[in-house]
C-alpha cells in the first residue's frame, strides 16, 4: 500500500501536466467569472452531448452564469480526459527512452504494480481531479448557491462520469498504455493509426460493422451501450494490460 | 575465503547459460557459482558478454540454461529476489526529472531494506544537495548519487555494472573502501564488472575473465599467487628446461616478461627475477 502511494506520487511528479492543466483550467474559469462581474461577456460553449451531464438542473442553470458554468464543467472533463490519454501514451515510453526503466526495475516493485499505478492515475486520480476542480469552479461561479448546485450536480455527474470511464476511458487508456509499452519509435502514431487502418480494412471487407461496434461506438455510444458490449471492453482492456505487463518484463 | 560446498547455499548458481542475439552468441555455456563473502570481478573487453550475463542475473533478459540467485529464477521471482539482491544496471539510469529528496523518499517507501538516514549521511560527504534536480547534476555526480543510494540498501548480494565509470580516483577509492567495509566484512557478496582491471584489482577476492561469451579463467586471488608467476629476464629469454613452457611472453625494451602457470619456481629462479603477475598480465596472457 505504501509503495502504491509512492508509485502514484511518482506519476504526479513525473507528469506535471496532471496538475498544471487543472490549475490553468481553474485560472480560465476565474477569468471568465470575473468577466461576468466586471466585463460584459456572454459566453456559450458548444460541447458534445456525451460530456453534458446535467439536464435536471434547469432551474439553477437559467442564468448566463449558470450556462457558462455548465460549459466550463464539460470543458474540464474533456480536457482532463485528453491529458489522461496523452499521459498514458507517454508514461511507459518515456521511461524506456531515458533508460530510467532500468532503475525502476531494480527496486522490488512488480511490473503489475507499476502498470496498475499508471492505470489508476488515469482512471482514478484524473476523475477525482475533474470532480474536485468542477466543485471549486461551481463555488467560484455561484458563491454559496454553489453548494446547492453541487449537491444536485454531483449526484448525477458522478454516475455519468463512471459510465464514461467504464465504457470509453478504460479501453482507451488500456490501449494507450499498451502502445506506450510496445511502440519502438512513436506510441502516438501507433495508438491512433492502428484503429484507423483497422476501420479502413473493416469498411472494405466487412461493411464497417465491427469497427462501428468496437471502435466508434466506444467514443460516441456511451448513452446507448449494452452490458455485453461493455464486458467486451473490459476484456479488451484486461488483455491490453496483461500484454503490456508481460512486455515490460522483457524489455531492458 | 569461504568455500561453499553445498550448492543450495550459493548466492548464485549459473549452469550452462547461453544467450544468442540473432547470429551472435553473447554468452556461450557459462557456468560458475558465487558464495557468501566474495568480491568477484567479472572482467573482459567491451562486447565480451559482461553486461548480458549481469542482465540475465538481474532478471532483465531471457536465456538458455539455468541460473538461480538465492535459489530463485531471476525473471520469474524478480520482486522477491530484489529484497536480497540490489544492482546498478547502468549508472546513467536515474530519472532526470526527479529531485534528490524525492528519489530518496521513493526508494524508502518501495524498498524495505533501504536505510534513508544512511543515504543522507553518505550524500552529506558529496556536493550533492537534497533539493537538486537529478537532471541538473553532472554525469559524475549522478553516478555518485546512484552509488550512495545502492550502498544504503542492505542486501546480501550487490551487482554492479561498470559502477565507477567516469569517477575520479579519490571518489573511486572511497567507494571501494566502503564496499569492503560494508560488504566483505559481513559475509555479503559483490559481483562487479569492469574493463579497466587496475580500477578494482585491489578489492577483489576472486576474478572471472570473460571473452567472446566464455569464462576463460576463474581464479581466487589467494590461488593466483600460488599458481601463476611472472619471470623477468634481462635481454631476450632462453628457457632450456622442457617442463617450463610460458603461457605468455612479452618483449620489452630492456627485459622480457614470461608468465608461467604451475611452474616450479625454484627452477625458474636461475633465469631472473620472480614476481606475482598482475591481473592485467593474466588477462592478456589468458586472452591472447
Amino acid at each position: 500500500m505504501n509503495s502504491f502511494i509512492a508509485l502514484l506520487k511518482r506519476e504526479a511528479l513525473e507528469h506535471k501536466n496532471l496538475w498544471k492543466v487543472p490549475v490553468i483550467l481553474l485560472g480560465i474559469a476565474i477569468l471568465v467569472r470575473l468577466a461576468f462581474s466586471f466585463g460584459n461577456l456572454s459566453i456559450s460553449i458548444d460541447v458534445p452531448n456525451a460530456f453534458n451531464f446535467e439536464s435536471t438542473l434547469d432551474s439553477v442553470l437559467q442564468t448566463a452564469v449558470g450556462k457558462t458554468l455548465s460549459g466550463i464543467n464539460s470543458m474540464i472533463t474533456l480536457v482532463m480526459f485528453l491529458v489522461a490519454i496523452f499521459y498514458s501514451l507517454s508514461s511507459l515510453f518515456d521511461e524506456r527512452q531515458d533508460q530510467s526503466v532500468l532503475f525502476w526495475r531494480s527496486l522490488p516493485i512488480s511490473d503489475t504494480e507499476t502498470i496498475l499505478s499508471k492505470l489508476a492515475t488515469a482512471l482514478v486520480v484524473v476523475p477525482v481531479i475533474i470532480v474536485a476542480l468542477q466543485s471549486v469552479v461551481a463555488i467560484v461561479f455561484l458563491g454559496f448557491n454553489g453548494f446547492t448546485y453541487l449537491a444536485a450536480y454531483l449526484s448525477g455527474a458522478v454516475i455519468k462520469l463512471g459510465e464514461i470511464l467504464l465504457w470509453s476511458m478504460l479501453p482507451v487508456i488500456s490501449w494507450c498504455l499498451l502502445c506506450s509499452q510496445i511502440a519502438k519509435k512513436n506510441p502516438f502514431l501507433l495508438a491512433f493509426v492502428t484503429p484507423i487502418i483497422f476501420m479502413l480494412v473493416d469498411n472494405l471487407f466487412l461493411n464497417g460493422w465491427v469497427s462501428e461496434t468496437f471502435v466508434i461506438n466506444r467514443l460516441t455510444g456511451v448513452d446507448e451501450h449494452s452490458f455485453a458490449l461493455m464486458l467486451w471492453g473490459v476484456l479488451f482492456s484486461a488483455a491490453c494490460l496483461a500484454f503490456a505487463i508481460a512486455k515490460r518484463g522483457e524489455r531492458f | 575465503m569461504t568455500q561453499v560446498a553445498d550448492s543450495s547455499a550459493n548466492f548464485v548458481t549459473c549452469a550452462g547459460v547461453t544467450k544468442r542475439f540473432g547470429p551472435t552468441t553473447a554468452l556461450d555455456n557459462v557456468s560458475f557459482e558465487i558464495g557468501a563473502g566474495e568480491i568477484v570481478g567479472l572482467i573482459g573487453p567491451n562486447g565480451a558478454g559482461k553486461s548480458t550475463l549481469l542482465k540475465a542475473m538481474m532478471g532483465l533478459l531471457r536465456f538458455q540454461g539455468s541460473l538461480s540467485v538465492f535459489g530463485q529464477n531471476p525473471m520469474a521471482n524478480r520482486k522477491s529476489l530484489l529484497k536480497r539482491m540490489s544492482y546498478i544496471a547502468d549508472v546513467a539510469s536515474l530519472p532526470t526529472w526527479m529531485r534528490v529528496d524525492d528519489l530518496l523518499a521513493f526508494v524508502a517507501s518501495t524498498h524495505p531494506q533501504f536505510d534513508k538516514a544512511k543515504a543522507a549521511e553518505l550524500l552529506e560527504a558529496t556536493p550533492i544537495r537534497l533539493e537538486s534536480k537529478i537532471g541538473e547534476l553532472s554525469k559524475g555526480m549522478k553516478t555518485r548519487l546512484h552509488l550512495c543510494v545502492i550502498l544504503a540498501i542492505n542486501t546480501d548480494f550487490l551487482v554492479l555494472d561498470e559502477p565507477t565509470l567516469g569517477l575520479d580516483v579519490l571518489v573511486r577509492r572511497e567507494f571501494q573502501d566502503r564496499l569492503v567495509e560494508d560488504y566483505f566484512s559481513q559475509q555479503r557478496s559483490i559481483l562487479i564488472t569492469t574493463h579497466q582491471i587496475d580500477e578494482v584489482e585491489s578489492i577483489l577476492t576472486r576474478v572471472l575473465f570473460i571473452k567472446d561469451g566464455r569464462i576463460t579463467m576463474d581464479v581466487r586471488k589467494s590461488e593466483l599467487k600460488r599458481d601463476y608467476v611472472k619471470l623477468l629476464v634481462k635481454g631476450s629469454a632462453v628457457i632450456s628446461d622442457p617442463g617450463l613452457e610460458p603461457i605468455y611472453q612479452r618483449k620489452l625494451p630492456d627485459h622480457t616478461e614470461l608468465i608461467f602457470k604451475g611452474a616450479d619456481e625454484s627452477k625458474l629462479q636461475q633465469y631472473g627475477e620472480l614476481v606475482t603477475p598482475t591481473l592485467e598480465d593474466l588477462f592478456v596472457a589468458t586472452n591472447s
